[in-house]
């Protein structure tokens, strides 16, 4: 039985939410123009800053896919986190592209491209930031909905309910008070969020144990449950990938920069980044440790996720088969035509094991009261991504997409009401993308793949823009198509019958690799082609 | 102690430690810092204000 209590976990949960709203509420009078709404009139001081920008990027969804990682690649899983908290440092320390980006004022990334490569690709990179930037987030609230649901008990038939009122409570002080109601929140969420982590891992550490927790790494993922050079499953294109795709998503990542952006100047950006970079360890390590606890104590059965009658539907020498498979990898093992004899929602059951196994650990591992302290920490964690992604989309929707339409320059008020307009219609689509979707396989490569198709087009266009004297129009727009066409392609062929073998086979690492490689590509042999002009 | 894991029992434990650290000190800094924010946006407001209600 999990091991929430309304009278007790509830109220700390209530207390929180209502907390939250009030303070999110109250400074919606201090925005009275459009940047105040996104960019918080650029006063945003540096631990402010460190606190949104931490709390901003660890949701309930980082929580989900990073102790998925400890699940099912052990230690090696969290070496994204190293990744980034290495790429955030250097780039902090070095200002490289994020000082001449702050100091063009500019309040999105597609702004200064104006500079360089004209109104159109300004346009252009606004809808490839939005359409990979919103693939991305359009899973978010159904994996918070399925954590809620799985740590207190509910029936997943509430799903739709939490999913919503999770939304609702997000979208209205979003909408109201902008980037400040966000950095006054996402200050409250960081304190809360912060505490329960903590707590909780302290936790993990002394009763599970760092011998049991080593032990079950080497039983059952070996040598590369803690070297990813080791593992077969991540090896040399996992790594290459973690190193590209971290790196460039510190310099162009929506929610990321905007906390650059929002900041004093490019000194106080430069120093949340370098004080924020640790951070990232401890968001791949934290989780990942819960999920190795998970594995530790719960095992490896990928069969439970299953109701009776499901089970008995399954030939007995394919439940062996799935009972036997690696850890995180369910259907690894089963040939094609036993693979397509089992229903979709029965594979994606089977699928969802490794990503679940986490919150059901905690739901019986935390005691009553903590686990009010628990929900509060992940709610505050989802909360304060939902609120800076539909801000930071919105934003670029705003500034950059519908730059064009605005012949004229709006009043504050007309800006403002379009901006809250555009941040409901995002709600919109992450309630109806959140209950549609279903994600193929990990989730981290899912993230990152539907992020570099922006991530690779976008970081080649600034360093192009910040360095390159040559780089031009042509090679920004060679760069975004060839950069956009790789992921888009993958996913497509991921949900086509006839090529989702082969996309498995090439993989999300390799998919994301190339998108790189053909942004940069792109743009170098786009600008070469470019006759030059007296 | 580190069961041969050197590199992860001192990556997790400093994880935890520095977290813990930074929390506080981020909680105390940064609730300064929206103080100012506010403060400065509060000012700003009143500045834009000023010329409009002087002429009232």
């Amino acid at each position: 039985m999990p091991h929430f209590s309304w009278p007790i976990d509830g109220s700390i949960v209530g207390l929180y939410l209502l907390i939250t709203m009030i303070a999110g509420l109250l400074v919606r009078k201090y925005v009275s123009r459009v940047e105040d709404f996104l960019v918080a009139g650029r006063e945003m001081n540096v631990y402010l800053g460190i606190a949104s920008l931490a709390a901003t990027e660890f949701g309930v969804i980082t929580c989900m896919y990073t102790a998925q990682a400890g699940y099912t690649n052990g230690f090696a899983g969290a070496f994204p986190g190293l990744c980034q908290a290495v790429a955030m440092f250097v780039i902090g320390a070095s200002g490289f592209c994020v000082k001449p980006l702050r100091d063009s004022g500019a309040m999105t990334l597609p702004e200064l491209f104006e500079q360089r490569y004209g109104k159109f690709v300004r346009w252009l990179s606004g809808v490839v930031i939005v359409l990979g930037g919103l693939l991305n987030m359009g899973v978010f609230l159904k994996i918070g909905g399925d954590f809620l649901c799985l740590v207190c008990g509910f029936d997943i038939k509430y799903l739709v309910w939490i999913m919503g009122a999770l939304l609702a409570m997000v979208a209205i002080y979003t909408i109201l008070g902008g980037m400040l109601s966000v950095l006054v929140t996402d200050f409250l969420q960081f304190v809360v969020m912060s505490v329960g982590l903590v707590v909780v891992t302290v936790m993990v550490l002394a009763n599970v144990g760092w011998e049991k927790l080593v032990l079950t790494v080497e039983h059952h993922h070996g040598a590369g449950g803690f070297n990813p050079l080791g593992n077969p499953s991540l090896g040399w294109a996992f790594v290459i990938m973690q190193l590209l795709g971290n790196t460039a998503a510190n310099l162009t990542w929506q929610t990321t920069i905007s906390r650059l952006l929002a900041a004093k100047d490019a000194r106080t950006g430069r120093k949340i980044y370098t004080r924020t970079s640790f951070f990232f360890v401890c968001r791949w390590i934290i989780p990942g440790l819960w999920g190795i606890a998970a594995l530790a104590i719960l095992g490896w059965q990928p069969l439970q996720q299953l109701t009776g009658q499901e089970r008995a539907g399954i030939p007995a020498a394919v439940q062996a088969k799935i009972e036997a498979s690696k850890v995180g990898a369910p259907l690894a093992a089963l040939t094609a035509d036993e693979n397509a004899a089992l229903e979709p929602q029965i594979r994606n059951r089977l699928n969802d094991a490794s990503l679940h196994a986490m919150p059901k650990f905690l739901s019986l591992f935390v005691p009553v009261g903590l686990m009010g302290l628990l929900i509060a920490a992940m709610l505050a964690a989802d909360m304060s991504t939902d609120s800076s992604y539909m801000l930071g989309w919105g934003s670029v929707i705003y500034n950059d997409i519908l730059a064009p339409f605005r012949r004229t320059a709006w009043s504050h008020s007309r800006g403002l009401l379009w901006n809250r307009c555009i941040v409901a219609l995002i709600g919109v689509y992450l309630f109806i993308f959140g209950l549609l979707y279903t994600i193929e396989g990990n989730v981290w490569s899912y993230l990152l793949l539907t992020g570099s198709i922006y991530l690779s087009s976008m970081s080649v266009l600034l360093i192009g823009c910040c360095y390159w004297r040559r780089a031009n129009n042509w090679g920004a727009l060679g760069a975004i198509f060839l950069g956009a066409a790789v992921p888009v392609a993958h996913l497509a062929m991921e949900k086509i019958p006839g090529t989702a073998r082969l996309a498995a086979d090439i993989g999300k690492d390799w998919a994301g690799i190339t998108a790189f490689a053909a942004a940069a590509l792109g743009m170098v042999l786009g600008s070469l082609l470019k006759p030059r002009t007296a | 102690m580190t069961h041969g894991h050197g590199f992860w029992f001192y990556l997790t434990w400093g994880c935890v430690v520095w977290y813990a650290i930074t929390t506080i000190y981020v909680a105390i800094r940064g609730s300064i810092d929206i103080k100012a924010m506010l403060r400065r946006l509060k000012e700003r407001d009143s500045d834009d204000s000023g010329p409009g209600s002087a002429s009232a």
